[in-house]
């Protein structure tokens, strides 16, 4: 009869379209693939090669003070470092320059490059868009990004973390992680040192090197802005 | 070892310009033997009707389709009046049980109901207000034609970026990729024949419905399914690929 | 007439076309270019003091289990480094119990109890606990989650950027063999986090806060006024918030935690419903500060409005369909047999679904999750089950903030003055979504498998591959 034909045809249309599900519903029905994603839970990061030793007296509830009292603890260079609970954050658009000496209360989000000269305290922490340049013996209480490269003069002490997406290139005399909330080194590209810091957990992209001098791999555009600032 | 997290694949620039070179390929031949292809198809669709016992004329030409196309030698007949009536009741009712019923799931409550509203549109429209719809059968097999043509040039397209950017062998690509055009060329081919013999069998209605059903949204449910067997048999050869680099 | 339903088409077009794009954008940037590591290189070395919340409200079947997970935790459990907050708001099971249990036997784990009828939701429980929390972080886990041991030293890893106020970690299905439904929640989790995620927080774009497996700054939260109980999606609302003040939101792929997903449509339906209800006001309610934001950027405008308008997507779908009916009877518009009109509706129509599977698709192959692949075609059924929810979700949300904005009216009801208020037809309508302006407690059933899937799990042979690093 003719309509079997028509019956026939529109069969195999509909096989296609069953075909179309089928191996859906056969994995569904038949799984080999059942379980979860596996995540192990009792997956680890690496342990830290040292284990500080801490106060362990809590941190003041500064919640309605502008800027917080200081409490002291007790680093693992033996000298004291100053943890502050700072609220206000600030953000700047464009380059900005710090004076020799000053002090920042703030956290700061810089739109542009950063430069400081010597002996400034950083009591917040940084985050900054473009190149930074921190001179000498400056201090960063809590932690800095960078998403292009940075350069830290000789005895800098950074009391918690560096992030940077660039470079890193860190003079002599650098002293890091003080605070309680730790502190490393990780980088995106290389980092290069003048001198080694001690087994601190260092993470870079590219490579870790030691370099006798660091002037050597300064770029020069890095170095007149280094000059000019007298970081 | 790798770390899923950050995992990210390299693209594969002379894959991705393999797929391009036979993207442009299709093209060309479509654009350059579209006709003869047109016209082939439509001699198998013309088979299948036979076959399926629709009384029908091919006609190569026609200034309104400007190419092949198919006359029906028998009037369809109207859907009778009483059962238009009973459809548009049925349907009705039907949008009420969905919304009081919890325990139908979504899917099947978001079919129903275009289901539903699209029947209940056409039959009231072609009943009361236009009788003579506007997609005849030689628009039909226009639009058919073309949207199956411009679709083995679209599988191409997004084969390339989903596909053949990924690591692995460039064989499995291109197998899935002909096994998906061929796929739709036969899914075509029943297609516009099925549309055919339905308005011989069925009447105007019911070649609307199926019309506007069977459409290109339908579509992308094989190259979905062809998609999804091209990444598994992929992923298989790329874990083996990885499993030789990592030892 | 003919021309508003060509302009509607063309605007429908457009709108689907956009998303189409995102998906796209994101799919080429998660699977080839390099991902952003959010301080991951930092995680374990860098650990502030944290404080972590658990809202629980009947929750006896799994409170044990995330409870145990904290305590196992790697994270150091020195009273002024971590602190575990469970906060038990007016259950009537033995949460209470098995929460005073753990307070008792570990000093960081802190118990509070409210008491009341049914509770008054999650919100308000977490404002509860963030007045209680004394830790620089707050992150937060949903009762039925099990984290694994270096989850928190994740998470907390991106807050060294001062710029980071909030973060999200990974959720993962630890029941997707259970049902249909579970599988499709388990790969469609997969590609929103795996792919769609970590593209927007590469993209420097916006990720958004899940309300789990994450977590903020507590000088944050309280700036921006905690959660808020009159929203449904409070972890949205305080997305924006974030991002409206200048904040960023990490997303943390690497931060995996288990969930235990729904399995059934029924409850799926309430679940999609509650999110796209909360997700439609934080549209209402964000759209425009969003575009006229001064510390946006372009882009991020863009992805914000496109983000909040995700769940509005299927019911421009089902509002396209229902538009196409409309032309295909009586006609088509005079454009679409223009070529370059027809290719692109034709594409539109093939394609036009295809990038989320796409997306999804993309997801398992970096998962290496290869049989799962094989269900795309299936998710078609999920897509056709969003429409549906969504599309009544956005009138509920149009009603609610109707509701809330001015003296209730009843639009649909004949012989009610102009003025009076018709309370009883909301309420019925509104399903008891809010009442008297409180969050209520929307449970997901649990089971209280959780373990019991991975410990299954573990003792299986599976193809699955995944490895960790």
């Amino acid at each position: 009869m003719a309509i079997s034909g028509y019956l026939i045809v529109i069969a195999l249309f509909l096989g296609m379209v069953i075909f179309c599900f089928l191996w859906g519903l056969l994995e569904y029905k038949k799984p080999k693939d059942a379980g979860p994603l596996f995540i192990d839970l009792d997956r680890s990061i690496r342990k830290r090669l040292i284990r500080k030793k801490r106060n362990t007296a809590k941190a003041p509830n500064n919640e309605h003070v502008a800027h917080s009292k200081l409490e002291l603890t007790m680093g693992e260079s033996g000298e004291e470092s100053h943890s502050s609970d700072v609220k206000e954050t600030i953000r700047v658009r464009g380059d900005l320059r710090i004076s020799k000496g000053e002090i920042i209360p703030y956290n700061m989000i810089v739109d542009g490059n950063l430069t400081s000269q010597e002996d400034v305290i950083f009591q917040g922490g940084l985050h900054v868009k473009g190149r930074v340049v921190i001179g000498a013996r400056n201090r960063l209480e809590k932690s800095i990004v960078c998403q292009k490269e940075l350069f830290l003069s000789k005895d800098v002490t950074v009391n918690n973390c560096i992030d940077c997406e660039g470079r890193v290139l860190i003079k002599k005399g650098l002293r890091l992680g003080a605070s309680l909330e730790g502190g490393a080194i990780a980088s995106r590209s290389t980092i290069y040192l003048e001198k080694p810091i001690g087994p601190l957990r260092i993470k870079s992209k590219k490579g870790v090197r030691v370099v006798g001098v660091l002037n050597d791999v300064i770029p020069q555009d890095l170095k007149t802005i280094i000059e000019v600032t007298g970081a | 070892m790798f770390a899923r997290y950050s995992r990210n694949l390299k693209f594969q620039k002379t894959h991705f310009f393999t797929g391009l070179a036979i993207a442009l390929a299709l093209t060309a031949v479509v654009t350059f033997q579209g006709f003869n292809f047109w016209i082939w198809q439509a001699k198998m669709v013309s088979g299948l009707l036979f076959f399926a016992g629709v009384p029908h004329n091919l006609i190569i030409w026609t200034p309104l389709t400007r190419g092949p196309t198919f006359e029906m030698l028998v009037t369809p007949q109207s859907v009778p009046l009483i059962a238009v009536i009973g459809s548009l009741l049925f349907f009705f009712s039907f949008i009420l049980v969905l919304k009081r019923s919890s325990r139908i799931p979504s899917p099947v409550k978001a079919i129903a109901l275009v289901v539903s509203l699209t029947t209940i549109f056409t039959l009231s429209w072609q009943t009361v207000i236009s009788p003579v719809p506007l997609y005849t059968l030689h628009w039909v097999t226009i639009d058919w034609s073309c949207s199956g043509v411009i679709g083995l040039c679209l599988i191409t397209l997004i084969y390339m970026p989903f596909l053949f950017a990924l690591r692995g062998p460039l064989w499995v690509k291109v197998f899935w990729l002909l096994v998906t055009i061929g796929f739709s060329v036969i899914w075509n081919l029943l297609r516009i024949s099925l549309v055919t013999a339905t308005l011989y069998y069925f009447g105007l209605s019911v070649f609307l419905l199926f019309h506007y059903f069977a459409g290109a949204f339908i579509d992308f449910i094989y190259i979905i399914t062809f998609y999804s067997l091209a990444l598994y048999h992929l992923s298989k050869s790329e874990t083996r690929e990885v499993m030789k680099i990592d030892g | 007439m003919g021309l508003l339903a060509n302009m509607v088409l063309i605007v429908l077009i457009a709108i689907i076309s956009l998303y189409i794009a995102r998906h796209l954008r994101f799919f080429g940037n998660r699977m080839f270019k390099e991902q952003r590591s959010c301080q991951q290189d930092l995680a374990g070395a860098f650990r502030p003091s944290v404080s972590v919340l658990i809202p629980m409200h009947n929750e006896e079947k799994v409170a044990t289990g995330l409870l145990e997970r904290l305590v196992e935790m790697d994270y150091p459990k020195d009273d002024s480094l971590y602190e575990v907050i469970a906060i038990d708001d007016g259950s009537t099971d033995e949460t209470k119990s098995m929460v005073d249990e753990y307070a008792s036997k570990f000093s960081f784990i802190k118990a509070i109890h409210r008491v009341g009828n049914g509770g008054n939701g999650k919100p308000e429980a977490l404002n509860v606990g963030l007045k209680m929390a004394s830790n620089d972080i707050i992150l937060i886990f949903d009762a039925d989650y099990l984290p694994p041991r270096d989850c928190l030293e994740r998470l907390v890893a991106p807050f060294v950027d001062v710029e980071v106020g909030g973060v999200m970690g990974r959720v993962v299905p630890v029941n997707s063999g259970e049902s249909f439904v579970s599988r499709m929640m388990d790969i469609e989790r997969a590609g929103g986090y795996q792919i769609s995620q970590q593209a927007r927080y590469n993209l420097n774009l916006i990720p958004q806060f899940g309300g789990t497996v994450g977590g903020f700054r507590r000088s944050v939260l309280k700036a921006v006024g905690g959660f808020d109980a009159s929203m449904l999606t409070e972890d949205t609302d305080l997305t924006y918030k974030l991002y409206l003040n200048g904040w960023k939101i990490a997303y943390v792929n690497a931060a995996e935690c288990y969930e235990e997903a729904v399995w059934s449509w029924e409850t799926r339906e309430k679940q999609l419903t509650r999110w796209a209800v909360g997700h439609d006001q934080c549209l209402f309610k964000y759209f425009f500060s969003t575009l006229r934001s001064p510390v946006l950027s372009f882009w991020q405008k863009i992805d914000g409005v496109l983000l909040l308008g995700i769940y509005v997507t299927p019911i421009l779908m089902l509002l396209g369909w229902l538009m196409g009916i409309f032309t295909y009877l009586t006609g088509a518009p005079w454009w679409s047999y223009l070529f370059p009109a027809m290719f692109f509706i034709f594409a539109y129509n093939t394609i036009g679904n295809f990038a989320v599977f796409g997306e999804v698709g993309g997801s398992l192959f970096l998962d290496r999750r290869r049989r799962s692949i094989l269900l795309l075609p299936l998710m078609f059924l999920d897509l056709l089950g969003n429409v549906w929810v969504c599309s009544k979700a956005f009138f509920k949300a149009i009603l609610l903030s109707k509701r809330r904005s001015k003296p209730v009216m009843a639009p649909f009801s004949k012989g009610v003055e102009k003025g009076e208020s018709e309370e009883p037809l909301y309420e019925n309508m509104l399903s008891g979504f809010v009442m008297n302006n409180c969050s209520q407690w929307d449970k997901t059933e649990r089971s209280g498998n959780g373990l019991h899937y991975y410990n299954h799990k573990k003792t299986q042979t599976t193809n699955n591959e995944g490895r960790t690093e």
